[in-house]
């Protein structure tokens, strides 16, 4: 049964929880008050801290696996909204509209620029204000006939255009949720160095009180045939 | 017609919000093209 009240909790305490709280050093301190208040000696004192040493452990070890276990689930979660992508099947009546406007925008441009080749970019800025136009120029830019009319200018604005509200919509809740888990990441990993520093700080003080023990068990020094 | 302070800082708010929307809006766009642009880089060089 651990002694100090804090670790008794069913729900194992969290690193963040026990780098804030300096609990070991709460719990030090309790224990040299109720030493000198109730007259202990300092075997019994050292036999506590000894105690304390080794629940502190416990705990500290529980915390960092709870700690590594979260950090592998938020990593987990990163990659699976990483993986959603945007799927979007246009409805016929959207089909049939971009086709229009594909087979009206290229035909108006090989015939209208036979005669004056400074008619292309009229002709496109006439369409490329809507998204079906948009669409039908991202669509035409791979087109051998009028393909050299779209030049990547035109083409970056025509796609920008031609992007559905839904996509928007998908990506900026993809783009918000991504940076929520990757806060939470960071913040996970900074506990994580700090701990590991904090755990092995705890993992010392057992390994010297072991020391300790032994020391106390066994002659300090052998006795000479003197 | 006057509009009441109240009024006012609705509007203010709202155009805020606006604001920062159509940037968001902005900044997922600018992104996807060129994500795009550089796909379409890519299929060229492979072509």
């Amino acid at each position: 049964m651990p002694r100090m009240p804090k670790f008794q909790s069913s729900k194992p305490l969290s690193a963040k929880d026990l780098l804030e709280n300096r609990y070991y050093e709460k719990y030090l301190s309790e224990l040299s008050e109720e030493r000198d208040n109730k007259g202990y000696t300092s075997k019994w004192y050292d036999e506590q801290v000894v105690k304390l040493n080794k629940e502190y452990l416990e705990v500290c070890n529980k915390a960092m696996k709870n700690l590594n276990s979260r950090i592998s689930e938020v990593l987990k979660q990163i990659n699976s909204v990483k993986e959603q992508h945007f799927s979007y099947t246009p409805t016929d009546d959207e089909i049939r509209s971009i086709n229009y406007a594909k087979d009206l925008i290229r035909s108006r441009l090989i015939n209208e620029t036979r005669f004056n080749p400074h008619a292309a970019e009229n002709i496109i800025n006439e369409f490329v204000g809507s998204r079906t136009g948009a669409s039908a120029i991202v669509m035409l830019a791979s087109d051998s006939q009028v393909g050299n009319f779209i030049t990547p200018d035109v083409f970056a604005k025509a796609y920008a255009k031609s992007i559905p509200p839904e996509q928007v919509k998908f990506e900026m809740d993809k783009d918000e949720k991504l940076n929520k888990l990757e806060t939470e990441l960071i913040d996970l990993q900074r506990q994580h160095v700090i701990f590991s520093k904090h755990l092995e700080i705890a993992q010392q003080r057992c390994t010297d009180d072991f020391t300790q023990q032994v020391n106390d068990y066994y002659f300090k020094q052998l006795p000479t045939a003197e | 017609m006057m509009k009441t302070p109240e009024e006012k800082e609705k509007r203010r708010i709202y155009l805020r919000l606006y604001q920062r929307q159509y940037r968001k809006i902005q900044k997922v766009k600018e992104r996807l093209v060129a994500e795009k642009l550089k796909e379409v880089d890519k299929n060229a060089q492979n072509a």
